[in-house]
């Protein structure tokens, strides 16, 4: 299997690509850049979601 | 006593540095060999107050420190380390992939039209001839970029036939002593020119044993700007020189020339006349983990001359590379066993 990288957009969209030149240039000279490891780490599809934080409240 | 200039050591980031003003720290640098004895000289500028009215005479009697600037080459032997550095911190954008021993460097200019960034990645360099408290030099240039960059391949058996030359410019900015511990030296994978492939619109010129030799560049026409608050040597000592706050890019240039064997059926003076455009694959390997792969994504060609060469009958081609829509200039894939280079 192909390695992955993670790439962000100049707008934050997230893409896991082939780590290729073919996928990865036309992305790079678009302002996408590579995710860096903290940022790797946070890439959880439900990352900053803030509903996993709220507290059930009674009805 | 008379100093060997073989005793120069350097040593430079392989990190880039967090900005223009911040030193990579030992751990963040590696050593290198280098075949050209320039060293790196931190220069003054001075004005003086020879043209000013009002001292009865035309002869200075003041002169005054402005601005310093740093610059310098690093002429080597074509290497895998020293080829992904030239092209991480030369080019600017980097994505890196692989683990050891094949970290993969993927990288391309930088388009601050993009959202990239206007400046390029910064490292800092040491120049040692024994250092200690008798030191004959021990300097730290800080914030130093990749000007230009230079691949030259040509016919012949030794290293020579293979190399890759930097120039760079610095802010200006010096540590002296640099406190710098030089790390031990990197083993480096050298890279010959036997090892190349060279693809020009379709033709393969390796297979057809036809090429010459080849060169291939980049040029980031760096701009020093010493932008009012860009500061100085000493922190706010404005007799100590101003340093650049920033190098900026400027109108940046790919270059690729070559000359090869010219034959019947030779297609460079056709696709002159018809001003063809198509790709140019450059390519060149120590083995499979080490490497360095050059693509300029659309080219032209601007001017073919017939000509010779040793008693051969050659052509001398000259590309434009031009802004391809989805992949634009160039890009690079560079393979090492050094992990973080340009990161």
């Amino acid at each position: 299997m192909n390695e992955m990288v993670l790439m962000i957009s100049p707008d934050g969209e997230q893409r896991t690509v082939d780590a290729a030149p073919a996928a990865l240039v036309p992305l790079m000279i678009r302002g996408w850049r590579q995710a860096t490891d903290e940022e790797v780490t946070d890439a959880r599809p439900d990352a900053g979601d803030q509903d996993l934080l709220r507290v059930p409240q009674a009805d | 006593m008379p100093v060997r200039m073989q005793e120069i050591r350097i040593c430079f980031g392989f990190r880039k540095q967090t900005d223009i003003g911040t030193p990579n720290s030992a751990a963040n640098m590696w050593q290198l060999r280098k075949l050209n004895p320039q060293f790196a000289n931190p220069r003054l500028n001075t004005e003086n107050d020879a043209l000013e009215y009002g001292k009865g005479h035309e002869f200075a009697v003041q002169s005054f420190a402005t601005a310093w600037e740093t610059a310098g080459t690093l002429e080597k032997y074509l290497t895998a380390e020293f080829a992904a550095w030239a092209m991480a911190f030369g080019l600017g954008k980097v994505v890196k992939s692989g683990t050891s021993p094949n970290f993969t460097y993927t990288c391309t200019p930088l388009i601050p039209a993009n959202g990239d960034p206007d400046e390029p990645p910064y490292f800092s360099l040491v120049e040692q001839i024994r250092p200690g408290a008798n030191a004959v030099l021990d300097r730290l240039m800080v914030g130093c970029a990749v000007n230009s960059w230079t691949l030259q391949v040509s016919k012949g058996p030794g290293r020579d036939n293979a190399k890759l030359s930097v120039e760079f410019l610095g802010s200006g900015k010096y540590v002296e002593p640099s406190s710098i511990t030089m790390p031990s030296p990197t083993v480096e994978k050298l890279i010959m020119s036997a090892s190349l492939a060279l693809s020009v619109h379709g033709t393969d010129y390796v297979a057809s044993k036809r090429i010459v030799s080849l060169e291939a560049g980049w040029n980031n026409n760096l701009m020093r700007d010493y932008y009012p608050g860009s500061g100085f040597q000493s922190s706010g000592d404005p007799t100590s020189g101003a340093i650049a706050g920033r190098l900026l890019l400027g109108n940046r240039q790919a270059t690729l020339r070559f000359v090869a064997l010219f034959e019947a059926g030779a297609q460079e003076l056709t696709r002159l006349r018809n001003q063809s455009t198509g790709t140019a694959v450059i390519s060149l390997s120590h083995n499979t983990n080490n490497s360095l792969e050059l693509t300029f994504h659309k080219v032209a060609f601007a001017s073919v001359e017939v000509g010779e060469t040793d008693g051969f009958v050659t052509v001398a081609a000259e590309c434009t590379p031009m802004w391809d829509d989805t992949n634009g200039v160039l890009s690079a894939v560079a393979k090492c066993n050094v992990d973080n280079i340009g990161q």
